[in-house]
């Protein structure tokens, strides 16, 4: 953890340093010229906090041993996969895509199976009927009773 | 007198059928929600918000108090019958609960955490109705000082409060406050960090925000297993030793300690339910004739957490009603769904809508009772639903993600929102960063700015406007407070552990 602690610290304060230069490019100048307090009060205001913060968080870890401050570490994660947690980001991101061009229903169809064979479901039925139960109430909800209009994607359907 | 009126014109308004059913039905959905591992409150309110957007504001807001009082009742369930707590304010219960469902006295338990929920709720109810309104008359005092101010304490008691480690939550507020100021500025209309996307000069919408940083966050977390969990299928109600009147009669006096526990703790904003539910127990133990006998079974272990938590639920809306400033994740995503509706949270709520604050006020009393019912004749059914896989629930909650906060504006840009808060919550809670203060600094942010911008601009650029006011002087005091405390108390940890080491 105290590894991980340091490269965080150790971006932030380049993301700091950076965003700081680069702020006469990233905030428009206004309309009106206004006296005293601009718009990037506020964001100079933050970037100065989290700079010293980070550079805190660097600081002591960088003093402290690597077997110190375990309980820092989030046990929620522990044997996590990366290559699963990129498979599902994945997947996710794809169903951005489908919900757009294939349309809500067909769109949901496919992601949802998908996503509950790699969450390692393997029974027939219930790879066919949860997701399509789960499409069917979600769209007479939202389409049909809230009135909410879906993507039909480029076979209407 | 005024209130009473107000209460029984609120009472009155919501006691139709459609409030009733709606109330019921976020109850029931709120105990599903709150018993299964995996799902927070947070989860689901910020899911169930757009279902909001088709019904006027009472029927919005009462549905999500149900879902929000259901909710945190719920976690009790799965806590006392497979050991794993639904919520984490549920944490505390299991510590009798589950050894009592191994004496197989679950029902018992069961229903403990059920009476004792119902009078936290209630209690809390009450010091909502009795101390916001008075609260709503100090706080039209305020102005752009104590303004900022107020979210400045409020971003920092969060952080300290939800972090294990102070530097992390803190960095998590003002990043928070740094990736809010992307958009137009609230005060000269300027666009900041837009990169020339129109999208991004509404900024980052708080409700995709919500559901990404929660919702999806969770869902990457339970696919990245790298085996598949299994769901322990333990607890039965089949042994029916049920509650009796004398027992409960017995945790009546820890029942009430533990839920003006509830109400103090779910005022401060930053605290919580969990937070409350273990100063409850603790207290409990430290008051008991028998403290050994708890963890090991004592009903009034579970009475006490169970009232504490749920005591949070009316009272953690006082400074959002009040001050517009909520007071956890939950009461974010409430303040969400009043300003969807149209109406802002803070003592003008009290001024314009004043009928709108009694309905809110009626409907916490109401979906108490009606939790009450509802477990009551369910209860059997809702110990089965700790017993769902995940596998099946997380790619639903999936579907209802993206469908959620599309329907919030109909943008596709919403969804990208939603999956890339989603990334962001995902890893900075992997890696100890509070995901509570960077949602938050969404609302107090914007609060913040414009406090800041018009004070200086009040005060000719000078920060002694800062200090030259009662109330701002409170916050900025109870802010320092809130941030030396836990150095003070990692200085006098550090002390007596040099002490014990270097005794003989």
């Amino acid at each position: 953890m105290q590894k991980n602690n340091k490269v965080i610290g150790f971006l932030l304060i380049i993301l700091c340093c950076v965003t700081w230069l680069s702020l006469p490019r990233l905030i428009a100048k206004p309309v009106f010229a206004l006296t005293g307090f601009s718009a990037s009060v506020f964001p100079k205001f933050s970037l100065i906090l989290l700079l010293i913060l980070s550079t805190m968080l660097l600081v002591t870890n960088l003093k402290k041993k690597n077997n110190e401050n375990i309980t820092e570490n989030n046990s929620e994660f522990k044997n996590q996969s990366i290559g699963r947690v990129i498979l599902g980001l994945t997947i996710i991101m794809s169903y951005v895509f489908l919900f757009q061009y294939l349309g809500f229903i067909l769109g949901t169809l496919f992601v949802m199976i998908c996503f509950m064979w790699f969450f390692r479901v393997r029974n027939l039925l219930l790879l066919i009927f949860i997701p399509l139960l789960t499409t069917a109430l979600v769209y007479i909800f939202f389409e049909i009773f809230l009135k909410v209009q879906l993507p039909d994607g480029i076979f209407i359907f | 007198m005024e209130i009473l009126t107000g209460l029984i014109s609120g009472l009155i308004s919501i006691f139709h059928f459609q409030y009733l059913l709606v109330m019921t039905l976020g109850v029931i959905l709120g105990i599903i929600v709150g018993a299964l591992p995996g799902l927070t409150v947070t989860m689901a309110v910020a899911l169930l918000v757009p279902f909001t957007f088709g019904v006027d504001a009472i029927s919005g807001i009462s549905f999500l108090l149900g879902v929000y009082v259901g909710g945190i009742y719920g976690g009790s369930i799965s806590a006392i019958m497979i050991r794993t707590p639904g919520t984490p304010a549920a944490a505390a219960t299991l510590l009798d609960g589950y050894p009592l469902m191994k004496q197989g006295k679950a029902l018992k338990a069961l229903q403990m955490a059920l009476f004792a929920s119902f009078v936290g709720g209630i209690i809390s109810a009450m010091s909502l109705i009795f101390i916001a309104p008075q609260l709503a008359k100090i706080a039209l005092k305020f102005g752009p000082p104590e303004y900022f101010t107020l979210a400045l304490f409020g971003l920092t008691i969060i952080a300290v409060v939800s972090a294990r480690n102070l530097i992390k939550g803190l960095i998590s507020a003002f990043f928070g406050i740094l990736i809010n100021t992307v958009g137009l500025d609230p005060v000269g209309g300027v666009a900041r960090f837009t990169f020339g996307i129109t999208n991004l000069q509404s900024g980052f919408p708080l409700i995709p925000a919500l559901i990404g940083l929660f919702a999806v966050s969770e869902i990457i977390r339970q696919f990245g297993f790298d085996k598949e969990i299994v769901t322990v299928k333990e607890g039965d109600l089949s042994n029916k030793i049920q509650l009796t009147f004398s027992e409960f009669k017995k945790s009546l006096k820890t029942i009430i300690r533990s839920s003006f526990i509830g109400v103090i703790i779910g005022a401060i904003p930053g605290s919580g339910s969990a937070i409350s539910a273990f100063l409850g127990y603790n207290e409990a133990v430290r008051n008991s004739k028998h403290p050994e006998r708890f963890g090991k079974g004592e009903i009034e272990g579970v009475a006490a957490a169970e009232a504490a938590n749920n005591a949070v639920t009316g009272s953690t809306l006082i400074p959002l009603l009040t001050l517009g400033v909520p007071g956890d994740t939950v009461t974010a995503v409430l303040l969400g769904a009043l300003m969807i509706q149209g109406l802002r949270p803070g003592p003008l709520l009290f001024e314009r809508h004043i009928e709108i604050v009694y309905a809110i006020f009626a409907s916490i009393i109401v979906v108490n009772i009606i939790m009450l019912i509802v477990a009551s004749f369910g209860i059997k059914w809702f110990a089965k639903i700790a017993n769902v896989p995940i596998k099946i629930l997380m790619p639903i909650i999936l579907v209802l993600c993206f469908v959620g906060s599309y329907s919030v504006s109909g943008n596709i840009y919403d969804i990208e929102v939603v999956i890339g808060f989603g990334i962001l919550g995902y890893f900075m809670q992997k890696y100890g960063f509070p995901a509570t203060p960077l949602l938050l600094a969404n609302i107090l942010g914007p609060m913040a700015e414009r406090g800041l911008r018009q004070s200086l601009g009040l005060s000719g650029g000078s920060i002694l406007i800062f200090f030259s006011r009662p109330i701002t002087l409170i916050l900025l005091m109870l802010t320092f407070i809130s941030l030396m405390l836990p150095i003070f108390i990692n200085i006098q940890d550090l002390r007596r552990r040099k002490r014990y080491n270097s005794s003989p």
